[in-house]
C-alpha cells in the first residue's frame, strides 16, 4: 500500500474522530454562533454606514470612496482598488475567522497524537501503516476540519449579507471562496505548528501548554518585527501573512505562500521523523 | 532446552541450533540466516509470502531506558507455526521484550527479525502481523465496526471483503452483537476481545498477545484461551502472560525471562521435564520408595511429607521409556503396596520451574 492511501485512510478516519467528538461538536456550535452573531452585527453595520450617506451611492461609487479612503491610510493605488472591491462584510468577517484560526487549532489539535500515544491507541496503528503516514493523516485531518470550520464561519457571512442585502450574491460568493482558499496555506501553517509540536509529547496537557507557549514565542517575535519593521520577523505569526494575499501582486502573494508553506513544512517533517524514530 | 545463567553470557554463545521438531532456542542464529532476511527486504513484497522456518529471530536484543537496561541482550529464535509463550516476574522484560517485537519500541542493540523483516518495515508486514497490546485502549468515539474496518483497509484487505473479515473475526471472539456499538461502552472483557479480534483481522501469520486474559473474569478468560487454542496451528503466536498454568496448556515452547535475560528456554515439555519425571500425590499410608527405585528407568524416587499426604517425585531415562509407560509401571508398584494415589502429573509444572528459575 504506498502511503497516499494510507494518510487518506487515516484523514478520513481523523475528521470522522473531530467532528465526533465532544470537543469538536462544542467547537461547532460556538463557532457557528458567535459567527451568526458577528455576520449580523457586520451586516448591520454596513446597512446603517449607508443610511448614514447623504446621498444613496451607486456600488461603483462606494468602491471609488473606499478606494480612496484605503489610500489615504497608506495602501498603495493598485491595493486600495483591489480590496475596494471586496465585500467589506466578507473581508472583516475573514478577517475574524483568521484571528480564530491559531486558537481552533490550538483547541482541536493538540491532543490530536499525544493522546493517541499517552493511552496508546496508537498501537493498533503503528503495525498496520508507517509512523509518517499516521502523522501526515492526522495533521491533514486537523488541516481539514480547521479550513472546514473556516468555511463555515464565512458561509454564515455570505448568508446574512446576501439577505440583508449589503452586496449582490455574485460578490459575495466570488470574494467569499476566494478568501477562503487564501486563508488555507495560513491554516495549514498554524496546523502544521501544532501537530509538529504535539507529536513531540505524550501528555496532551503538556502538548497544550507547549504548544499555547510557541504561540507566545511567535508571537513577541512578530509584534518585535513590526515595531522595528523587520519583516522576517513579522512572518513567525502567520496571521501577519494575511496582508500579503491581500496585496494586487502576484509577487506578494508568492512570499505569502511560501512563508507558509516553510513554517508547515518544517515542524512537519521533523514532526514526522521523530515519530518514526521514538517508542510509543 | 537450554538453560542460561543471567550471570554467564557466554553460555548463550555455546548453544546449538535446535533439531527441526524443536519450537525454539536461544542460540543465536546464523549469518546466513540474517543474510536471507536482508535478501528478502530487497526482494520486496512479490515474495514477502515466502515461507520462513523461524518465525521470530531475535539477536543478542537490548532495550535500556537511561542507565536502566530492561532487555539485556536476549537471544530466542521462534519457528513458524508454534506457540510460544514469554515467561517472567514484573520487570523480567517481557512486555518491553513483547513491545520491541511489534515495533512499539525501537531496540538499543542486538537483531530483530519478525518474518525476516525488521518490525519497522510495516509494508513488508502488513497484513501478516497481528498485535494485541496490553494497555492500549480502544478509540471511544469509534464503533467497533468502524474502528476494525478502518484497521482492515489499512491492512490491505480488499474493500469489498473488509466487512466480511470483521464479521469473521467478530463472530470468533463472540461479539457479532457489537457491531454498532462504540468502543467507549465496552465491557473490560469485551474490549479485550475487540483487541483479539483486530489482532486476528485478516488471517495474520504471527500473531502477539500481550497479557491476553489479564483482569478478565474466569469464564471470559477460558474463552480466550478457547480463541487461541483454536487458532493454534493456523499461525505463530507469541504470549507474555503472568498466567503460567494458561501457557502450559496452549503453548508449544516459552522462554522464561527474568532482569531482561532469559533463563531458560525450550519446549513446554523440557521446560517442565514432563518428558522424564513424573509427580505423584499421596495420601496418608505406606510409601513403597525402593520399589518404585527398582522399576526398571528410574533413576531416582523421592517423597516430600506435607500435610495429609506427601509427593513422591520419579525421575527416569526419557531414552528407555516415555512418560506415559512409566506412570503405568509406577502406578503398579504403588498399587501392589497398598498405597493411597490421590494424583498424578508429568513433570514439575511451568509454574514450579519458574519459581526454581526467577
Amino acid at each position: 500500500m504506498n502511503p497516499l492511501t494510507e494518510i487518506r485512510l487515516i484523514l478520513f478516519r481523523e475528521l470522522r474522530r473531530q467532528f465526533r467528538s465532544t470537543k469538536g461538536l462544542v467547537l461547532v456550535i460556538l463557532s457557528v454562533l458567535v459567527a451568526t452573531l458577528i455576520s449580523l452585527a457586520l451586516a448591520y453595520g454596513e446597512k446603517k454606514q449607508r443610511e448614514m450617506m447623504p446621498v444613496e451611492l451607486t456600488p461603483e461609487q462606494r468602491q471609488a470612496m473606499l478606494a480612496e479612503f484605503l489610500e489615504k491610510t497608506g495602501k498603495d493605488a493598485a491595493t486600495a482598488k483591489y480590496l475596494s472591491l471586496i465585500p467589506q462584510t466578507v473581508l472583516s468577517m475573514w478577517k475574524v475567522a483568521t484571528f480564530t484560526t491559531p486558537w481552533l487549532v490550538l483547541l482541536l489539535g493538540y491532543d490530536s497524537l499525544a493522546s493517541d500515544v499517552q493511552y496508546r491507541t496508537i498501537r493498533f496503528w503503528t503495525v498496520r501503516t508507517r509512523r509518517s503516514s499516521y502523522f501526515l493523516g492526522k495533521w491533514l485531518g486537523l488541516f481539514s476540519t480547521v479550513a472546514a470550520l473556516h468555511l463555515a464561519i464565512s458561509s454564515i457571512v455570505w448568508v446574512v449579507s446576501a439577505v440583508m442585502g449589503t452586496d449582490n450574491i455574485g460578490s459575495i460568493l466570488r470574494w467569499g471562496v476566494q478568501l477562503w482558499i487564501l486563508s488555507l496555506p495560513i491554516t495549514a501553517a498554524w496546523t502544521g505548528l501544532a501537530s509538529g509540536i504535539g507529536s513531540f509529547f505524550r501528555t496532551p496537557m503538556v502538548a497544550l501548554l507547549t504548544i499555547f507557549g510557541t504561540y507566545i514565542v511567535v508571537g513577541i517575535l512578530a509584534i518585535i518585527g513590526a515595531v522595528k519593521d523587520i519583516e522576517f520577523l513579522t512572518f513567525f505569526w502567520p496571521n501577519s501573512l494575511d496582508d500579503k494575499f491581500l496585496l494586487a501582486d502576484a509577487k506578494h502573494v508568492g512570499v505569502g505562500l511560501l512563508a507558509c508553506a516553510l513554517y508547515a513544512a518544517l515542524p512537519l517533517v521533523t514532526g514526522a521523523f521523530a515519530l518514526s524514530k521514538r517508542d510509543v | 532446552m537450554s538453560t542460561e545463567n543471567a550471570k554467564e553470557p557466554s553460555l548463550e554463545a555455546k548453544d546449538s541450533l535446535p533439531p527441526p521438531s524443536d519450537v525454539a532456542s536461544d542460540a543465536a542464529p546464523s549469518t546466513s540466516a540474517e543474510s536471507d532476511a536482508t535478501a528478502m527486504e530487497k526482494d520486496g513484497p512479490a515474495k514477502k509470502k515466502k515461507p520462513v522456518e523461524y518465525a521470530i529471530r531475535l539477536t543478542k536484543l537490548t532495550k535500556a531506558f537511561g542507565s536502566k537496561v530492561a532487555v539485556d541482550g536476549i537471544s530466542l529464535r521462534i519457528r513458524a507455526g508454534s506457540v510460544y509463550g514469554l515467561i517472567g516476574p514484573n520487570g523480567a522484560g517481557k512486555t518491553t521484550t513483547f513491545s520491541m517485537m511489534a515495533g512499539y519500541l525501537q531496540p538499543s542493540d542486538g537483531v530483530l527479525e519478525v518474518l525476516g523483516h525488521a518490525p519497522s518495515n510495516v509494508d513488508a508486514l502488513r497484513g501478516r502481523l497481528g498485535v494485541l497490546p496490553q494497555d492500549a485502549m480502544l478509540p471511544a468515539t469509534e464503533k467497533v465496526s468502524e474502528f476494525l474496518l478502518h484497521l482492515a483497509e489499512l491492512q490491505g484487505i480488499p474493500a469489498s471483503k473488509c466487512t466480511d473479515a470483521v464479521m469473521d473475526v467478530l463472530e470468533e471472539v463472540d461479539g457479532k452483537g457489537w457491531w454498532d456499538v462504540r468502543c467507549g461502552g465496552l465491557s473490560h472483557g469485551m474490549a479485550k476481545r475487540v483487541g483479539i479480534a483486530q489482532a486476528l483481522l485478516g488471517n495474520p501469520e504471527v500473531v502477539f498477545l500481550d497479557e491476553p486474559t489479564a483482569g478478565l473474569d474466569p469464564r471470559v478468560a477460558y474463552e480466550v484461551r478457547q480463541i487461541i487454542r483454536r487458532r493454534k496451528g493456523r499461525c505463530t503466536m507469541v504470549i507474555s502472560s503472568h498466567n503460567l498454568q494458561e501457557l502450559e496448556e496452549v503453548c508449544d515452547g516459552a522462554a522464561i525471562l527474568d532482569r531482561g535475560r532469559v533463563v531458560a528456554s525450550g519446549s513446554i515439555n523440557e521446560l517442565t521435564a514432563s518428558s522424564e519425571e513424573i509427580h505423584i500425590d499421596l495420601g496418608q499410608g505406606p510409601v513403597p520408595l525402593e520399589a518404585v527405585r527398582a522399576v526398571p528407568f528410574v533413576t531416582s524416587a523421592g517423597y516430600t511429607e506435607s500435610g495429609r499426604g506427601g509427593e513422591l517425585v520419579v525421575t527416569f531415562d526419557k531414552k528407555g521409556a516415555d512418560a506415559e509407560t512409566m506412570i503405568g509401571q509406577v502406578l503398579w508398584v504403588l498399587l501392589q503396596n497398598q498405597a493411597r494415589i490421590a494424583g498424578v502429573s508429568k513433570g514439575k509444572g511451568l509454574e514450579r520451574r519458574v519459581m526454581e528459575l526467577t
